[in-house]
């Protein structure tokens, strides 16, 4: 009986691991579907422009955002640079962030050996850059841009070696006239903060990271 | 049910609509359906029914089973991990405003949303391609406009189902879907 169950947990393992693999599969297939940018761009032979559409439904919840939040970061929107992805489908755009403070690093909470971030770039999806003198752009309409010389906060996750958006639109605000406002252009997100002082709303922010840890 | 209640709002390339060239009839434009995702095509049918009975002329739509080759007659339906709303639509165009290739791209779990859910997500994300932007919110309300991009496809949400209809006042502009007059509201 013992071995039979060691044969069936086994049998199991298999099964899951070969739903598992059916289900990467499935994604893999699909986000292989279509061209990288630079076929894109050669087929069409001429300069191209892109837009991903505001994502339709309801928007999120300020605690989707939260919980997903590696570093709050606060400073002047500097710089930026887009590049290719490594899988060549999206353009990346890296703003230097002036005056760069961090109110909050998960690796300072939950490591034995904390790291305080150095890093003052902030990466968001979108972009222009040139290849083979043809122009493509890629608008990322729920946050296009990020506007030089802006006071900002940002919620970032942590892909790679990079610190992107969290939720891609959901973890940019801007800071103007005392005030918390979302980048993301979805309305009905973080209507929380909308009638408080941004001191409050930045307090709040940062508390409600911390508490969902 | 009116599908621009509120005044339509475009996409545009400088003075041009980002549009989907019109294909001569009897050809229409392939939406590519794969395999995988065929629990999807009772929702997908009934946007595509509905868009292809508002458009009198130009673009028809038509779902296919076969990989067409991407292109401005074929829009592929897709998904990707990142999604985390209902779904939202990917298009490159030409300085003209012509779409060249597009997808519509939903959430991994669309298996989850409800029925209207998904036929309003793919109704919605078709309009995109006809040129078409989102909605003003709240003034266009939910359940009075296809391009108000607020509705739900959760489970147990309940999601009024709008569609196009023959007496909307549908894309016109430099596309040539309509063919109606660009004075009222706006266009």
């Amino acid at each position: 009986v013992i071995r039979g169950e060691v044969v069936t947990l086994k049998k199991l393992q298999v099964l899951l691991l070969a739903s598992l693999l059916t289900v990467y599969v499935s994604d893999a297939y699909s986000q292989s579907i279509g061209r990288t940018i630079p076929q894109s761009l050669a087929a069409a032979g001429t300069s191209l422009n892109g837009a991903v559409t505001t994502p339709s439904g309801p928007a999120p919840s300020m605690d989707i955002v939260v919980r997903q939040t590696d570093v709050i970061l606060s400073g002047i929107i500097g710089e930026s640079r887009s590049y290719l992805s490594k899988d060549q489908r999206e353009v990346y755009t890296d703003y230097t962030i002036l005056k760069p403070v961090f109110l909050y690093s998960r690796s300072l909470v939950t490591s034995s050996k904390p790291e305080i971030p150095r890093e003052t770039l902030v990466t968001l999806a979108g972009g222009t850059i040139s290849i083979n003198g043809l122009t493509f752009t890629l608008i990322h309409q729920a946050l296009p841009s990020l506007e030089p010389n802006t006071e900002c906060l940002f919620l970032l996750k942590r892909v790679d070696d990079k610190y992107h958006i969290v939720e891609t639109y959901y973890g940019a605000f801007s800071i103007a006239d005392g005030k918390l406002h979302p980048l993301a252009k979805k309305w009905g997100f973080a209507r929380e903060y909308e009638n408080v002082s941004a001191v409050v709303a930045v307090a709040a922010i940062v508390d409600r990271v911390n508490t969902s840890k | 049910m009116n599908a621009f209640k509120c005044k339509p709002k475009f996409l545009t390339q400088e003075s041009n609509i980002v549009r989907l060239e019109p294909v001569t009839a009897p050809d229409k434009v392939k939406i590519y359906l794969p395999d995988t995702m065929s629990g999807a095509t009772t929702a997908l049918e009934a946007a595509v029914n509905s868009w292809n009975a508002a458009l009198p002329s130009g673009v028809q739509f038509e779902i296919v089973s076969a990989e067409c080759s991407l292109g401005p007659a074929c829009i592929h339906v897709v998904t990707i991990p990142g999604q985390t709303l209902c779904g939202n639509a990917y298009k490159l165009w030409n300085s003209s405003g012509l779409i060249t290739e597009g997808q519509i791209q939903l959430r991994t779990d669309w298996n989850t949303y409800t029925s209207n859910g998904l036929k309003r997500t793919f109704a919605h994300e078709l309009g995109h391609f006809l040129g078409l932007d989102n909605s003003d919110i709240p003034a266009c309300g939910v359940d009075d406009a296809v391009m108000q991009d607020d509705f739900d496809c959760a489970p147990n949400t309940t999601t009024k189902l709008v569609s196009p209809t023959l007496n909307d006042t549908l894309p016109v502009g430099n596309s040539t879907y309509g063919g109606k007059p660009t004075a009222a509201c706006g266009w």
